[in-house]
This record gives structure tokens, sequence and C-alpha cells, in this order.
């Protein structure tokens, strides 16, 4: 079966390969042509890793239904931001014929140091992430084949084949391969749970008995009241910031053939989220039946486990390569943009700016590896400071939405104002992690409330001040 | 008469804000005791769906009638 997958994926990549044009444009953009099927499953793909099969799975086993709440409607008010970043970023983009997000924000506002800021924050906050998707992928190979494939050898084989097929194709591929992907992950999700059910007796009995084992998995508050009004708010909050602010969601604002296709996207997205999400939240809830009392990082493991007690093998497998399938939707949509920023905004716009298109794409395809390298070897020995790193990913790019919707939108914005609201949000975001400024000044949300506040009013005041200095000593 | 674009941009904004805080569980008088819906799901399960197919259709409505208005003053930078 991953055989036939990557087989798949590799003649999707060889076409790919054929149709390119060899610009800077055509291989990180697909030359500006993606149409609106396309770019749905594109963008929903990237977004939804593997995080979706398994962590939802294993959220919905320690928290209960309340978990849906705060994700999915939390992911559904991302498409609000869609439209409020995607677009004019699509708009300003085809006009003046920016390709990543740094060059948009930097040329903007005519400064290249803004320019370099809002680059090393994408990449900062982006590495990390790229080096957990090949220890899941190589975790999922083991299990599949019973430890016969090391950890390692598992996680560089994958690591190898994306790069294969991103290095070929480029954006193009990318794009197409997430439809399969998408495709895949949607229709497993929906069989493994119409399995399991039937396996239980029925989805009303299911959760009846589940109810009657364990009531707070169907409370307002979730199991173990894992819930505050505070908390609730802010993980309903944090989509919004953060996900149009990841590079490899937002370079998808500027793939767009037309700005109708971006349009039906962002339409449809909230009715895929509203539908998909109790799927594997429910595999959780329900998992409770036969595998009471599971904790901590065991009950991560409850979707194969239900899977395993439920449904055949063959399924199990299917579902397995599903979940590979995708981390690597996310991991080869990080490897070319993290690429095609570090291609155009640091090779070509600071060391070479007379960079031909062919040289440019060429640096852009040999990056695609480097990078790829570097996130195997962080994944050899993950540090624990990577995972925690990781997890401070989403509130560390939420710092940079402040700056991009003043950008978007405001003409009085200010390039100092917008570097001093994102050095002063992520010093503040250092702060509460390392615990230099306690617990207690988050007032019961998490801290990417009062970063957000602390961003944004720099934005606006440093913004409004610097203007007025400016007409005074005029 | 048509609305002017800054009166209908906070009109829009207000509308999501609306949706959001609607969102907010806790705000409302669900209080502790569970209400079951169809499928033993609870009650809760059915308000987020209908709210996230609400949200859809505002979005719907939104990007058709706002989609294509001409740029304003805003744009002049770029």
């Amino acid at each position: 079966m991953l055989g036939a997958y990557a087989l798949l994926t590799l003649v999707i990549s060889l076409y790919g390969f054929k149709r390119e044009k060899n610009t800077p444009e055509d291989y990180f953009l697909a030359g500006r042509t993606v149409g609106p099927a396309v770019l749905f499953f594109t963008i929903v793909a990237t977004n939804f890793s593997a995080f979706f099969f398994l962590g939802f799975a294993g959220a919905g086993y320690r928290i209960g239904y309340s978990y849906y709440g705060t994700m999915a409607f939390g992911t559904s008010f991302v498409a609000v931001a869609f439209y409020v970043v995607g677009n004019r970023a699509w708009l300003i983009s085809q006009t003046k014929g920016y390709i990543t997000p740094p060059e948009l924000i930097g040329k903007s506002l005519n400064s290249k140091p803004l320019e370099m800021v809002y680059l090393a924050v994408m990449v900062i906050f982006t590495l990390p992430y790229l080096a957990l998707q090949p220890i899941g992928a190589g975790y999922i190979i083991f299990n599949l084949t019973d430890g016969e494939v090391p950890y390692f050898v598992a996680a560089s084989l994958i690591t190898a084949f994306i790069v294969l097929y991103v290095y070929l194709g480029g954006m193009r591929t990318v794009a197409w391969t997430d439809v399969l992907q998408g495709v895949m992950m949607f229709s497993l999700i929906i069989a493994a749970l119409l399995m399991i059910t039937r396996g239980l007796g029925g989805l009303g009995q299911a959760n009846a008995q589940v109810l009657e084992q364990e009531p707070g998995l169907f409370s307002v508050l979730g199991l173990n009241d894992y819930y505050t009004s505070q908390t609730w708010f802010s993980f309903t909050l944090i989509w919004f910031l953060s996900v149009p602010m990841f590079p490899h969601i937002f370079m998808r604002f500027f793939i767009p053939r037309t700005s109708g296709s971006l349009r039906t996207t962002i339409a449809i997205y909230p009715v895929v989220t509203a539908v998909l999400f109790l799927f594997p939240i429910t595999i959780g809830v329900l998992g409770h039946i036969p595998f009471p009392a599971l904790e901590g990082t065991q009950a991560d493991q409850i979707l194969p486990m239900m899977l395993a007690a439920y449904t055949p093998f063959w399924f199990e497998t299917l579902v397995m390569v599903g979940a590979l399938a995708a981390f690597m939707s996310t991991m080869d949509s990080q490897l070319l943009a993290l690429s095609s920023m570090l291609t155009r905004d640091v090779y070509q716009r600071t060391f070479v700016p007379s960079a031909s298109h062919r040289s440019q794409v060429l640096v852009g395809r040999l990056l695609v590896a480097v990078l790829a390298i570097l996130g195997l070897a962080l994944a050899y020995q993950p540090p624990a400071t990577i995972l925690e790193i990781a997890t401070q990913t989403f509130t560390g790019l939420s710092v940079l939405f402040p700056t991009t919707v003043a950008t978007l939108y405001w003409p009085a914005t200010r390039p100092l104002a917008c570097i001093l609201s994102i050095l002063a949000g992520e010093s503040l975001l250092v702060g509460y992690a390392s615990g230099l400024i306690p617990d207690s000044l988050t007032f019961g949300f998490l801290p990417v409330v009062p970063i957000f506040i602390a961003s944004t009013a720099i934005v606006i005041l440093g913004s409004l001040l610097i203007t007025s200095l400016q007409a005074h000593r005029a | 008469m048509k609305v002017p674009d800054k009166i209908g941009s906070c009109l829009w904004a207000g509308i999501f804000a609306i949706v959001f805080l609607l969102s907010q569980d806790h705000w409302f008088l669900w209080g502790d005791q569970v209400r079951l819906g169809p499928l033993n799901f609870p009650l809760r399960i059915y308000y987020f769906v209908f709210l996230q197919f609400l949200l859809a259709a505002l979005l719907g409505i939104f990007l058709t009638r706002w989609w294509d208005r001409k740029p304003n003053d805003s744009d002049r930078r770029h």
C-alpha cells in the first residue's frame, strides 16, 4: 500500500516536472495557476497534519466532546482570517509580482530590516515544526513494519522521498499531491468511524455507554475540568491569529489563478471542519469503552488501538498510510515555503540581486535538500527544547498578525513600529515560556492573548507616535 | 442607498465578532447538566455544527457582496 502511494506521488511529481517553466514564480507558486478545487485541498491538507488523525483522537480521549467546540469552531473561524489576510495578499502579490510573505511585507513598507525580522520569525518557528514531521513519520513506519525498519531509517527514507518530489515538481507537485492526500485523509477517517461504531453496536449505544462510564467527557468543561472561560477563549482565538501566518499557508494566498478560487475555499472551509473534526474526536471519546484509564502519551495512540481492535488489518494499514500522507503533505509545504523565502529574501534580494530565474530555481531546489537534512538532523536526537519550541510555534507566529494586517490595510503603518511589535511579542513569548514572566500575568488566558494585545498596541501607538514626530519635524 | 465602505466593513466585522462570541460556550446558560441530542451526542455538538454552518452562510453572503469592491484609500500605498 505504501509502495502504491509512493508510486502515484512520483508519477504526479514527474508530470509536474515536465510542465515546469524553470522560473521562481512557476517553481514556488505553480505559476499562479491553481484552480479552486486544488487550492481548497492544498490549503486543507497542508493545514491538517497528522495531528488531525492522531492528536484529535488523543485529545478527544483526554478531554471529551468539549474539545470539538474549540478546535472545530476555532479552525472554522480561520476562514475569516483567510479573507482578511488572503484577499489583499493575493491582490498585491499579483500586481507587484511578490513571491514570499516577507517580500510582501518588506516591500510594501519599503523596509529591508522589517523584511529580515519577519523572515527570521517565520524560519525560526517553522524549522522545529518541520523537524517533528520525520519523527512522526518514522514512528508510523516503524510500527507498520513491526520494527523491521528502524525509526531513523524510516524517517530518512520518507524525508528523501519528499525531497525528491518537491525537488522535481515544486509547488505544482505539492499542490496536486495535497489533493491526493486530502481525499485520503477525509475518506479514511469517515470510514474508520463507521467501522469502529459498527463494532461497538452503533453510535448511539456507544455514546450512551461512554456517558455512563465517564460522564465528564460530555460536560461543558471537559474531563477533569480541562477548560476555563479564559482558556476556551484563548483556544478559539489562537488559530485565527496563527494559521494564516504559517509560511506554507500564507504562500497559498499567492497561488490562485483568480480571486474566485480563494473565495470558494474561504466559503466552504467552515463546512469541512464542522463535519470532519467530529470523526477523530468521537473515536477518541469512544476509546474509553475498550481502553479505559489510558494516561498521558498512551492516549495519543488511541486511534491505531481502536483500528486494531475493530477494523481488519488492511484497513488499519491504510489509515496509517493516510496519517503518513498527512505528515508528508505538511512537510513538503514547509520545505518549499522555507526554501522560497531563503532563496528570494536572502539569496536573491540580499546577496545576488542579478540572479537569473534559472539560478534562483536551482538554489531553491538545493535549499529544499539542505533544509530536509537539517530537519532530519534535529529529528535524530531531538533535544527537549525542540518540542518546547514547537509547542510555542502557534504563539510565535501569531505575533506577526498585527504587523501583517496593519501593512495590508493601514497607510499610517510605520516599519519601525512593526519591528518593535514583533521583537516585543517574541520577547514576551520567551519570558512566559522560561518563567521569567509569571503565569499570573496571563490572567488565566493562554500567553497568546496578552502577547497579541501588546503587539497590536505597539504597532498602532508606535506608528501614530512616529507619524506625529515626523509631522512635527516637518 | 449604498452603505459606505467603512460603515459596511464595521457592520460585517461586528457580525463576525458576534458569531465568535456565540462560540464562547461558558457565556451561555447551558449549566452543568448534560443534554443529549440525536445519537446521544451532547446537544452542544449540534449547536457548534450549526454555528459553523451559520459562519459559512455569512461568509458566502459577505464574499458575494464584498469580494470585488473597488480599492479604497488604504490601497494607495500599494
